[in-house]
């Protein structure tokens, strides 16, 4: 076929009258062999998944892999990161392994008439190999034909093309491992190749597809690696679950290809609501007996309500800090270890106070009193309002509710006996990995550790871990930094080359407020893996505010490779390390499910810049975000990367489990490390401390008030 | 005697590679396992034997005194002997006779308003003027709201309109009144998706002795029969 003819065939398909077409706005789990939205093969379509879908692709033919994590950013918007890999596509490597970024969004949605129209960038950062811009149109017929036509640029324009505009610079290898700046010259220029296909629902769980592709392969082609002897790919698609699809392809002719694709749904909450156990239900006061203050002529009678609010609190894995009654008032302070959804244990807790506390008591506070027993937020009920509205709409208590800075009420309550010292321990493997280093993209080590917490009281927080390595390769690396700048991290295999047990960190802390609205923190000790040293920090975060802004001052020392107590000099042999690095943060909550971060300042290395984060968060705490700092080094001096980006994905474990838990385990996946742009790792840092107590999480959690 | 523990505890970590802690909310990779092998072991549940039920709530009535009920999910499969636990003016809260483990509904007049553990909880119902017209044995039409949490903890509103219809007169047997005259009374409420046909039994002083009722989309109906 020609190139016009084809061009035709695209146009006509695209024109045909509509056969009762529905506006299902082509959504679909279904992944293509890059691992974007979408049912085509090769070739890009405009569909899109599902808002907040994540999807991990495996896809694999002789001698080509791609995995690819996809995540969808808004419904119109979607981002995916890949790591593919070429075997002999060059004679540097035996596989040619190569990251990759790609964007596509939406500009059109499907209407009764018109298709769905999508723009996308393929590996846009990065070294350009599989580099291609594309504008594509996606029609559904009826409720199982669906088709797709487009223009690509880059690999997209490289058959069945005409003339575009401009030139485009030929991919090369030289130059490779400073790839990673965005390079905008290059987008939508030369030659535009026309593809098209077509997906074709056989069952419900079966698919037909087939495309024309636009894609020569010529740099695999010149390798020898691939012989594209057809434009035509078909394949088949089988959903094994509404999230799961395994699909078998015939590529170009000759190769046959297979794909499989996993996803899940941050909204997807297993169990909405969780299964834990009920609460205690209000008790409901006697009306007559309101007015009798004569218990609080009695001896004892704090000490009697805190230890029966102790171990009704305690049932409910809530812990009393402080206390606070007066024939009129109760003041709660508590340490909440367990509710992800803080307004679960304001609930509970509450609940908990009309079942305990005299029936003179009308007014409840509860203050949140974390690390250590830091006063942050205090909500104030009516008494009376809990027992009207307890089987009411939650959003009517929380109307009811009122948030202030505890220390509007002059500090913490009266600290309840023996509640401190108190110490946490816990015994659990975990693993260590690094990603992407060329020889084996993944290495693991895992480990057993040790920690121990000692909450002080006051806001003093004593912690340590210790680990011990149990079996894994990241020793194994023969990777040697060829940094140009101190080595502040890229020293990491010789950290991970000793076996025996080591001291992750051993910390004091004192987590103090110095006004309304204003947190403080001091560390010293050993911060981290590779640091010792002291780490200041000051947060303003109003109480009802969606920004705070914070600084952070750190002095380091590094530490011993062998992870003891001792300490080594900071000469490396490509500079010295400096002892202070420090930042500036802002954060805002956008509120539309959207965080930003931005941190300027000095970084390990001496290196001065900033790093801007931005997160898609889930009311239910799982948050897909990426990060990328840019630094006063040089792309040459920070080496391969340009400079230092990544994916990050937090995952509660309440949504996995169904019951709450603070747990919400952080997986980064980033570029090998450098010693550019990297940040001191001092754990409890103020703001995500902070966060969860301040009213607009709590409000955000305000469902789980009555669970 | 702690330090024995403690160093007992200690040990089998160790030995065992599993994880353990002392603070009873830490999960991780073990009791993560635990916890979904149970979730997924829970949903294979068989029909309870009646029999069963029988001798719970007898035992229940001879050993109790206070409010009883039975309350099944159709859906699930499910069948207790509940008691109540506390009134909040016309609500009524229960949790199930004999049982430590913390689950509980809620009722107004016999209609199932909330639930708490159950998983995809009813986390609150407005049912005010469907109960006026079954509780005065009234046709009519009313409007009702049942409340739930979607996957990121939000609530999200049912509303049903409701067509209420009277019934037939009937017979009704509790242990304690084996001869109750009720009347049938019945409500179609229509929401987007679907029709869910509810059903209720009323004394003739508006009391509202046993109910089929829709609980959510997940729980389906739900039947609260009055015991004591």
């Amino acid at each position: 076929m020609t190139r016009f003819t084809a061009c035709l065939a695209v146009a006509a398909t695209l024109g045909l009258c509509p056969l009762a077409a529905t506006a299902d706005e082509l959504t679909t789990t279904v992944t293509n062999s890059y691992g974007v939205p979408g049912g085509l093969i090769d070739m890009p379509t405009a569909e899109m998944a599902p808002d907040g879908q994540l999807s991990a692709t495996a896809f694999y033919f002789d001698g080509f892999g791609r995995s690819t994590l996809t995540f969808q950013i808004t419904p119109w918007l979607s981002g995916s990161f890949r790591y593919s890999g070429t075997k002999d596509l060059t004679p540097q490597f035996s596989t040619y392994y190569d990251r990759s970024f790609d964007l596509k969004m939406r500009l059109l949605k499907e209407g009764t008439f018109t298709p769905a129209v999508a723009i996308g960038l393929q590996d846009f950062l990065g070294t350009g190999l599989l580099g291609a811009e594309y504008l594509v149109a996606s029609k559904s017929f009826g409720d199982r034909l669906k088709v797709s036509g487009g223009f690509g640029w880059g690999r997209l324009g490289s058959r069945n093309n005409f003339d575009g505009f401009g030139t485009r610079d030929p991919f090369s290898f030289v130059g490779l491992g400073t790839g990673g700046d965005v390079d905008t010259s290059n987008w939508f220029r030369g030659d535009i190749g026309v593809f098209g296909g077509f997906t074709y629902d056989i069952t419900d769980r079966l698919t037909f597809a087939a495309e024309y592709s636009s894609d020569g392969y010529d740099i695999e082609q010149a390798a020898g690696v691939i012989r594209r002897s057809s434009p035509y790919n078909f394949g088949l698609t089988y959903k094994l679950t509404p999230d799961a699809n395994l699909r078998v392809y015939s590529l170009y002719g000759n190769e046959v290809g297979v794909s499989l694709s996993f996803g899940l749904n941050p909204k997807n909450m297993p169990i909405p609501g969780g299964t834990e156990q009920a609460p205690l239900p209000v008790a409901v006061r006697d009306p007559n007996g309101a007015r009798d203050l004569g218990w609080s002529m009695q001896p004892n009678s704090r000490q009697a309500l805190s230890e029966q609010l102790q171990d009704m609190l305690g049932k409910d894995q809530l812990d009393l800090v402080g206390l606070e009654v007066s024939g009129t008032t109760a003041h709660v302070a508590i340490n909440n270890p367990t509710y992800d959804q803080p307004a679960q244990a304001i609930g509970r807790t509450a609940r908990i106070m009309t079942r305990a506390l005299p029936p003179s008591v009308e007014t409840f506070r509860i203050t949140f009193s974390d690390m250590g027993g830091m006063p942050s937020t205090t909500v104030s009920f009516q008494r009376s309002d809990l027992e009207r509205l307890e089987h009411a709409s939650a959003a009517q208590a929380l109307a009811a509710a009122s948030f202030d800075d505890s220390l509007r009420y002059g500090g913490l309550p009266t600290p309840v006996a023996e509640r401190f010292p108190r110490f946490n321990w816990s015994i659990a493997p975990f693993t260590r990995v690094s990603l992407f280093d060329p020889d084996n993209p993944v290495r693991a080590d895992v480990a057993l550790r040790f920690q121990a917490q000692a909450e002080l009281g006051n806001g003093w927080v004593a912690d340590g871990g210790t680990s011990v390595k149990l079996f894994g390769n990241l020793d194994k690396t023969t990777q040697v930094s060829n940094s140009r700048l101190p080595r502040v991290r890229s020293d990491a295999a010789i950290y991970a080359r000793e076996d025996g047990p080591r001291l992750d960190w051993l910390t004091l802390s004192k987590y103090h407020r110095l006004s309304p609205d204003v947190f403080a923190r001091g560390t010293v000790g050993y911060l981290e893996r590779m640091y010792a040293g002291a780490s200041a920090e000051v947060l303003w975060r109003p109480v009802n505010s969606r920004l705070a802004i914070g600084g952070e001052v750190n002095y380091v020392q590094p530490r011993d490779f062998d992870g003891g107590f001792g300490l080594r000099s900071r000469r490396t042999v490509s500079g010295t390390i400096p002892e202070f690095n420090g930042h500036a943060s802002v954060y805002y909550d956008f509120g539309n499910g959207f965080h930003g971060q931005l941190d300027a300042g000095r970084y390990l290395a001496g290196d001065w810049g900033a790093t801007i984060s931005l997160d898609r968060e889930f009311e239910n705490g799982w948050r897909i975000g990426a990060f990328a700092t840019k630094t006063d080094v040089s792309a040459q001096d920070f080496g391969e990367g340009s400079f230092d980006k990544g994916i990050r994905i937090t995952a509660p474990l309440s949504w996995l489990l169904g019951k709450p838990s603070r747990q919400a385990p952080t997986a980064v996946i980033r570029s090998l490390t450098r010693d550019g742009g990297q940040r001191l790792n001092v754990r409890g840092r103020l703001y995500d401390t902070v966060r969860s107590s301040r009213q607009t999480d709590i409000a955000d959690s305000w469902g789980k008030f009555w669970r | 005697m702690t330090v024995t523990f403690t160093r007992v505890a200690l040990l089998g970590c160790v030995a065992f590679l599993s994880a353990c802690s002392n603070t009873q909310g830490d999960e991780n990779v073990f009791t993560v396992g635990k916890s979904l092998y149970e979730q997924i072991n829970t949903e294979s549940a068989s029909e309870p034997d009646p029999q069963a039920v029988a001798q719970v709530a007898q035992h229940a009535l001879s050993n109790s005194d206070g409010p009883l009920a039975i309350y099944r999910l159709e859906k699930r499969k499910a069948v207790a002997v509940i008691r109540a636990i506390g009134d909040n003016g016309a609500h009524r809260t229960w949790a199930s006779y004999g049982v430590s483990d913390r689950r509980s509904v809620s009722s107004r007049n016999g209609v199932l308003t909330s639930t708490r553990g159950l998983g995809n909880d009813l986390m609150s119902s407005d049912l005010s003027a469907l109960l006026a017209l079954v509780a005065g044995r009234k046709a009519g039409e009313a409007r009702i709201e049942q409340r739930y949490l979607d996957g990121e903890n939000q609530i999200v509103t049912i509303a049903s309109d409701c067509v209420v219809t009277r019934g037939d007169r009937d017979h009704f047997a509790t242990p304690g009144n084996p001869h109750l005259h009720v009347m049938r009374m019945a409500a179609a409420c229509r929401q987007d998706m679907q029709t869910v046909n509810n059903s209720y039994l009323v004394t003739d002083s508006g009391s509202i002795v046993q109910s089929r009722h829709w609980a959510g989309p997940d729980m389906g109906y739900s039947t609260l029969q009055r015991l004591r």
